[in-house]
């Protein structure tokens, strides 16, 4: 990555749109040649999955909406607390993509750092927000007439329509952010193609699996039913930490990063217990970039998650059937 | 925004991302005073007459709402996340005002329109000390001053098209006296802003390449949305039609490359941020019929699967239909597409398409067992590197359908000399001295002036 020329000046964003961008330098960064060399089987699957993950972790930052709610008059963390449960419940009866929901609390949260919200009119900024999300992402959007229906008519169609369009011209249509599904997605699959391969290589390490584990020889089905089990239960908490202000800090990758360690901790034999390293968890994503930054970053957002996560036990109570 | 500290990391990301965006949110304050007037006057024009949302002030609906009737959590199902730092937040609260000056300064302009080099020039010209370079908020400033983001400073010219949601123009750019083409979305619809026309902003703002249409300007005016895009002289059907079908093989060489060096590495889903968008669906959003001719097989067998060799099945039907002048697979619906391929290039055995016996699709269509025919005899224009390429583009199996970066160095292109390699991605073909259009046989006109021979127009056949 070093190999990138690093354009000079200020910061201003506007004389790089002069220059011409080569993203595909991006492609030919060691680190990713390193990884691709895992599977030879879905060789141009893996080289294109993985240019998604390169161009979405490089995103993120880009689409934090740090203290979304330092300037706001009126929205307190409680209010957003509430609003992202109902978006969440929402998202769930459309039967919408998990994706949806978190550009959706996104493009709200990016909304809110410019723009000042009256209490009253939050929910619809929320209803708004998973429209474009669902235009952006779905084939199928909840019809208008639906979602103001949900906001118990409060809202009319005129109100909505004028909002979505001030939502697009203030985000400047911005809206491809990398979300808390895409890594979820993007790290479990990983791993499942890992399994599908079966084999350690000396140049990667397993990351989610405790060395000499007896799961190593459980069949292909244990692994697949495990892996769809510590997902569900990561992508819970995922949807946790959108709700609560506190995560609005941590990139998407962070947080996601964490869940799967949380997730692989519950489900770990209690025997066998033992937190899994974060710092192996970091050295997945981090080669290339600030490993200490991301690695202390990354134990943080776990306890964090920990603890939400002790908080809200009732709710996660049907996973304990698992 | 954070903007990032002083440390490498931090810097490494910066400058990722300065590659990888084109543009910003911008939402720093906006210090400048000559600046907060024009947005003021911005405001105002938004305000006139319309919406029921005061954006001056907070955005906020005239009548309160009381809490029983609009209450977050009608449909909490599930009970309500509790936060950790719940309690803090109490004590954070603070009832703070805006005045309506400092609202209206978060506003701001879209920044990712491009200056051509003329306004450049005269930037730098006007710039009191050259050597300085212009602080972000005088540049800001003077896009708009000169014209960036106004109606105004396009004049239409004449309709090219119109669509369910958007009507193009052909139009001239006051500022550089190019010609543009005006895209006009409507944004007033039974469910909004119409799901194209975002994705297609969105999408576009990420997206610089020569052999890519080029978004230079954005305006919004009151219900509609105008992208101001190159002007295109052609798309490559109308280009056909002019010449009757009937193409100059070494023109087809060059679109050809052009066709695939917008496909090479650099574009893929990801840098429309549609990563996870995996599905293909047969239908739009509006249900109108996507065309299946240059559909691969294993998306009309069901594959949901999105990656780069989708792609490259379509550029393989593009080569023969340039070569030909007609469509390779022109069928109407996904059993009769199937079948023209299968007649042509053979039922997919085990052999050729691993897995396909297992997939229960394909059984249940029962399609005939033909051999491959010849590509040859299809296309007899077609030299034997030719050939060669368009039956590596048009393989059952995935893994083994040449990429656009292989096919850049596939020997069908080797006498496009080897300096058509290391041209930048910004820059075209064109801008070699030996590549040049041919007279197509079959043009209508007597003289054929090659496209994209100024200095600052590219040639885009899509």
């Amino acid at each position: 990555m070093d190999a990138c020329p690093s354009p000079e000046g200020d910061d201003s964003g506007f004389e790089e749109d002069f220059q011409s961008p080569s993203p595909s330098n991006f492609f030919t960064i060691p680190w990713s040649v390193n990884l691709n060399n895992r599977l030879i089987a879905d060789h141009h699957e893996v080289i294109y999955d993985e240019s998604c993950f390169i161009i979405q972790k490089n995103n993120e930052e880009e689409f934090l909406a740090l203290n979304c709610l330092a300037r706001q008059p009126q929205i307190t963390a409680e209010a957003r607390c509430k609003l992202v449960s109902w978006l969440i419940a929402v998202y769930k009866h459309f039967k919408l993509s998990f994706e949806s929901c978190c550009l959706a609390v996104n493009i709200m949260d990016r909304f809110l750092v410019t723009t000042s919200v009256a209490a009253d009119c939050f929910q619809l900024l929320g209803v708004t927000s998973l429209l474009i999300a669902t235009k952006h992402v779905e084939v199928c959007s909840p019809r208008i007439k639906q979602l103001l229906s949900l906001c118990c008519n409060a809202f009319s169609k005129e109100q909505l329509c004028n909002l979505e369009c001030l939502i697009l011209l203030r985000l400047n249509f911005r809206l491809a952010a990398p979300t808390l599904a895409f890594f979820l997605d993007y790290l479990v699959s990983q791993e499942l193609s890992w399994h599908r391969v079966g084999g350690k290589d000396d140049n990667f390490t397993d990351l989610y699996e405790v060395k000499n584990d007896d799961d190593w020889t459980a069949t292909e089905e244990d692994q697949l039913s495990r892996v769809e089990k510590y997902k569900y239960f990561a992508c819970k908490i995922c949807e946790l930490s959108l709700a609560d202000y506190a995560f609005n800090k941590y990139q998407p990758s962070v947080i996601v990063q964490s869940a799967i360690i949380l997730a692989k901790d519950h489900f770990r034999k209690p025997a066998s217990f033992k937190h899994t390293s974060s710092s192996e968890m970091a050295d997945l994503l981090c080669t290339a970039d600030h490993n200490s930054i991301n690695y202390s970053l990354i134990q943080q957002c776990t306890e964090d998650l920990r603890l939400l996560v002790s908080l809200n036990l009732e709710s996660l109570q049907d996973l304990k059937a698992l | 925004m954070v903007e990032g500290e002083d440390d490498s990391g931090m810097n490494k990301m910066k400058n990722f991302k300065r590659r990888f965006s084109l543009s910003v949110p911008r939402t720093e304050t906006i210090e400048e005073n000559e600046f907060t007037e024009q947005i003021n006057q911005l405001n105002l024009r938004r305000n006139e007459g319309k919406g029921t949302l005061n954006q001056t002030s907070l955005i906020s609906l005239s009548q309160p709402i009381s809490p029983s009737q609009a209450e977050p959590g009608q449909l909490a199902s599930e009970p309500q996340a509790r936060s950790p730092t719940q309690l803090q937040y109490h004590n954070r609260v603070q009832q703070r005002r805006f005045s309506m000056e400092d609202v209206s300064k978060q506003m701001s302009l879209p920044m990712d329109i491009r200056l051509p080099p003329e306004i450049l020039k005269k930037l730098q010209m006007q710039s009191p000390e050259p050597c300085k370079p212009l602080s972000r908020m005088s540049r800001r400033a003077s896009l708009s001053d000169i014209g960036f983001g106004k109606l105004e400073t396009y004049v239409k010219l004449g309709k090219l098209g119109e669509g369910t949601y958007a009507t193009v123009f052909k139009g001239r750019s006051k500022l550089t006296e190019n010609l543009v083409a005006l895209k006009e979305i409507r944004l007033e619809h039974e469910e909004g802003a119409p799901c194209t026309a975002i994705r297609e902003v969105s999408l576009l703002k990420n997206l610089k390449h020569a052999n890519i249409v080029t978004l230079h300007d954005i305006i919004h005016t009151d219900r509609c949305l105008t992208l101001v895009f190159e002007y295109l002289d052609s798309d490559l059907k109308q280009y056909l039609d002019n010449c009757r079908n009937i193409m100059s093989m070494s023109n087809v060489k060059v679109f050809m490359f052009q066709l695939l060096r917008g496909l090479a590495g650099e574009l893929k889903l990801a840098d429309f941020g549609l990563a996870r968008a995996k599905s293909v669906p047969t239908k739009t959003y509006s249900n109108e019929v996507v065309t299946l001719w240059y559909r691969p097989p294993d998306v009309l067998l069901g594959s949901t699967e999105y990656s780069t060799p989708i792609d490259m099945w379509g550029v393989g039907c593009i080569l023969y239909e340039m070569a030909t002048g007609r469509p390779l697979f022109p069928g109407s619906t996904v059993k009769e597409e199937l079948h023209l391929i299968f007649r042509l290039m053979g039922t997919p055995t085990e052999e050729t398409c691993p897995g396909i016996t297992a997939n229960e699709e394909f059984r249940s269509y029962l399609f005939p067992q033909y051999r491959a025919q010849a590509l040859i005899n299809h296309v007899p224009r077609l030299d034997t590197e030719g050939i060669d390429l368009l039956t590596t583009l048009l393989l059952y199996d995935t893994r083994k359908r040449i990429s656009a970066e292989a096919s850049l160095r596939h020997a069908y292109f080797l006498s496009l000399g080897e300096d058509i390699h290391s041209i930048p991605d910004t820059a075209s073909v064109f801008s070699l001295k030996d590549i040049q259009l041919q007279k197509d046989p079959g043009h209508r006109s007597s003289v054929f002036h090659p496209p994209g021979r100024g200095k600052n127009r590219r040639q885009s056949v899509f």
